[in-house]
């Protein structure tokens, strides 16, 4: 029989965190927003590490949008003595100027960690820290399934728009909230079809003996994840001063 | 080996699938063995006996036992039973763990615990064995369903399993994937594996199964070599259910009434970024026609669908009948897709809310009347009350058929109608197809379906590379044209 070269996996080259550092800093920036209040300064800096490291993973639609939303709520945010607007509007904008602010950076560092970071790695990662099985494998499963949420989302955007079932119609004002029914429905039937199969192709392929699991994902810390311990250290010397 | 032994398996939940009755069957080790038989027949069911899905995933009762290389599968669990059987089933789209190519063949090693160095080892040969070298560290979510299909194989393969078994496979493949699928097949039968494969489409393993076995209601009738089985003629196939074993031959082909006028399509341009494709600047089929749109994956047929319902907002051109010009805006009023996943389309909780939905609403009685004859010219009408998710397929792609008739569509598109249908379904949707046409409906069918097209459809559209490369009637010079195509499989 034939034999064939082995696999060799591609040199990494470039920016690469381990999925450890992703977590932890995520879990500080997420702590340093809490606790942080009034200071745009740092608000500047926490927002440019997501849009960093967006750029860096090639998202620059994503990055653009979260850029161009934190510019707009800085200015916001600093002309907000120079005019007086209606007490609803003021509370809406005063709202949404403290979420791009503050979330915002916490929500984009999700998405990128999870844009980054391969199933494998994370698995591999999370066992070096001896989280139990139960608790990786649906956090996987998540990973598996914002990719498919968003196809099979599309899919139903588009048999909505055949039907014209969208906002703004006739038949949208008898009964708004069925816009939200008809949305969620089909995509919750495909996503609980789509886990039934995946489950099932899973068992077939020896998933469940997770003790004697090896990986082939190469995780390991870099000089990368010391640059972001540094800014962490950093950060958190300032927001204690 | 595998060996049943007296076997009984009847589902607890309501399965879709069949349970098996008074199974005693063995299968030699390296025999090619093909489960066929109409659509609920037990066929699955044996598959899943096999890989001990049942009853430890999908569950019920189970009586007599299922040996595999002398264990009883009842007593193995399935992380052991997975070294010795790999299974790749019907949806590409929900097999895959991963998102990236390399770590979905490494993920089944992974998970028996294979070193590292073993792993790398056992991706180089099955990429290699399989021709998917250039398929490695990819993003799955890229790829198309046939490519996505042989991840599957290559990430079982690399298991290593003496035993494979496949559902279903081929139903979401094009004529080509379908035989690149025969290949990783016929390499496994070289290796000396067993191979176990339930299937729809007959034709691509006419030569490298070794016994066909034939199910019905989840008994075996008959359990044939397949020098025996080939010797059947289609009359005899199609009494029992099945598809034929020659992709078609296009001999009787049916006329089917078309039209007067023609609808035009003029300037159709499209393009994702920079990339053009989609580029027909002109294009006639007679109105009424039941368009079959051919050409392989990737070809562009799906956006041509797409473009022509008004479901691209950039996509330039204009779709003309006598009397009028549709722009994009104006073609999503009056076209419709019934798409391969039905379940997306279906939104109400009952069928006949789901006809109601597309119409006007301003006079309830009568929009109930016709919603009414809608549903009965369907065969739904018993099923009014019903939840569609809780109908079997062809009833669901007929609510949504009638969902279009309702809100009044004249240019229907329907994409693979007939994926995974045994013999009697299919002719079901041929039918359906016709009384459309009948009713005046222009129809483009994309398939990938030889009897399909013999039944019903009258004019065609080859599409290559996001052109029109030929299209017309059943001209002798087409007739040619269609046959080479589909005998690409063999």
């Amino acid at each position: 029989m034939e034999r064939y070269e082995a696999y060799q996996p591609p040199d990494k080259k470039g920016f690469y965190l381990d999925p450890r550092t992703k977590v932890l800093f995520m879990a500080f920036v997420t702590t340093l927003m809490f606790f942080v209040y009034e200071n745009l300064a740092m608000d500047a800096v926490v927002a440019v590490i997501p849009l960093t490291l967006l750029l860096i993973n090639r998202q620059v639609r994503t990055a653009l949008i979260y850029g161009g939303l934190f510019a707009l709520a800085i200015v916001a945010k600093l002309t907000q003595g120079m005019y007086v607007l209606p007490s609803v509007l003021n509370m809406i904008s005063v709202l949404l100027v403290a979420m791009v602010i503050r979330l915002f950076p916490i929500f984009m560092l999700g998405y990128y960690i999870i844009e980054s970071t391969s199933t494998d790695e994370f698995v591999a990662a999370m066992e070096k820290w001896h989280i139990p099985e139960s608790f990786i494998i649906p956090i996987t499963v998540v990973f598996r399934f914002i990719p498919t949420l968003g196809e099979e989302s599309a899919a139903i955007t588009d048999a909505m728009r055949m039907r014209e079932i969208q906002f703004g119609t006739k038949k949208f004002w008898q009964n708004p909230t069925a816009l939200l029914e008809y949305r969620v429905i089909p995509l919750m039937m495909s996503v609980v079809k789509i886990g039934d199969e995946l489950s099932a192709a899973a068992l077939t392929r020896g998933l469940g003996g997770l003790k004697h699991r090896t990986s082939i994902a190469a995780i390991g810390f870099t000089a990368y994840d010391l640059i972001i311990a540094l800014l962490s250290a950093g950060l958190l010397v300032w927001s204690i001063l | 080996m595998i060996e049943f032994q007296n076997v009984t398996f009847t589902y607890q939940s309501t399965e879709r699938e069949s349970g098996v009755y008074h199974l005693n069957l063995t299968i030699p080790d390296g025999q090619v063995v093909l489960l066929c038989g109409e659509s609920g027949c037990g066929k699955t069911t044996i598959t899943r006996l096999i890989n001990g899905l049942t009853p430890e995933y999908y569950e019920g009762k189970l009586d007599g036992t299922v040996m595999i290389n002398g264990n009883d599968t009842q007593k193995t669990p399935l992380y052991e039973l997975s070294k010795t059987v790999g299974s790749v089933f019907q949806n590409p789209r929900s097999q895959f763990f991963n998102v990236d190519t390399t770590g979905e063949i490494a993920f089944g090693c992974e998970n028996i615990g294979l070193l590292k160095e073993e792993i790398y080892r056992r991706i180089g040969q099955v990429t290699g064995e399989l021709k998917i070298r250039k398929l490695l560290d990819r993003n799955l979510f890229a790829l198309s369903g046939g490519e996505k299909q042989k991840i599957a194989c290559a990430s079982v393969s690399a298991m290593e399993p003496d035993i494979f078994v496949l559902d279903e496979p081929s139903s979401n493949l094009d004529v080509a994937t379908i035989a690149d699928l025969k290949q990783v097949v016929e390499k496994w039968k070289a290796m000396g594996k067993t191979v176990i494969i339930a299937e729809h489409r007959l034709y691509y393993l006419m030569d490298i199964a070794d016994r066909v076995i034939y199910l019905k209601n989840g008994r075996i009738e008959k359990d044939l070599p397949v020098s025996d089985f080939r010797q059947l003629d289609s009359t005899q196939l199609h009494a029992m259910g099945l598809r034929s074993l020659h992709p078609a031959d296009f001999k009787n082909i049916p006329m089917v009434s078309a039209g007067k006028g023609l609808v035009e399509i003029r300037d159709f341009l499209f393009s994702y970024g920079k990339v053009e494709a989609m580029n027909i600047p002109r294009l006639s089929v007679p109105q009424g026609a039941i368009v079959g749109i051919l050409g392989d994956n990737g070809a562009g047929k799906t956006t041509f669908a797409k473009c022509l319902c008004g479901l691209e907002k950039k996509a330039k051109g204009t779709l003309n009948t006598s009397h009028e010009s549709l722009g994009t805006k104006q073609r999503i009023k009056r076209c419709y897709m019934v798409m391969q996943d039905v379940n997306h389309q279906l939104f109400t909780e009952s069928v006949s809310d789901e006809i109601l939905l597309g119409m006007p609403g301003e006079d309830v009685q009568e929009d109930k009347k016709k919603s009414d004859e809608i549903l009965d010219s369907l065969n739904l009408l018993e099923y009014k009350e019903l939840h569609p998710m809780s109908l079997s397929g062809g009833q669901k792609q007929r609510v949504a058929i009638g969902s279009a008739i309702a809100s009044d569509k004249e240019f229907l598109v329907f994409d693979e109608p007939t994926s995974g249908l045994d013999y009697h379904h299919m002719l079901e949707v041929a039918d359906n197809l016709r009384r459309l046409s009948e009713m005046g409906k222009t129809l483009f069918i994309i398939t990938h379906d030889p009897e399909l097209i013999a039944k019903c459809c009258n004019y065609f559209i080859f599409i290559e590379h996001g052109k029109t490369a030929w299209s017309g009637g059943w001209t002798n010079e087409n007739k040619k044209r269609i046959t080479d195509f589909f005998s690409f499989a063999i």
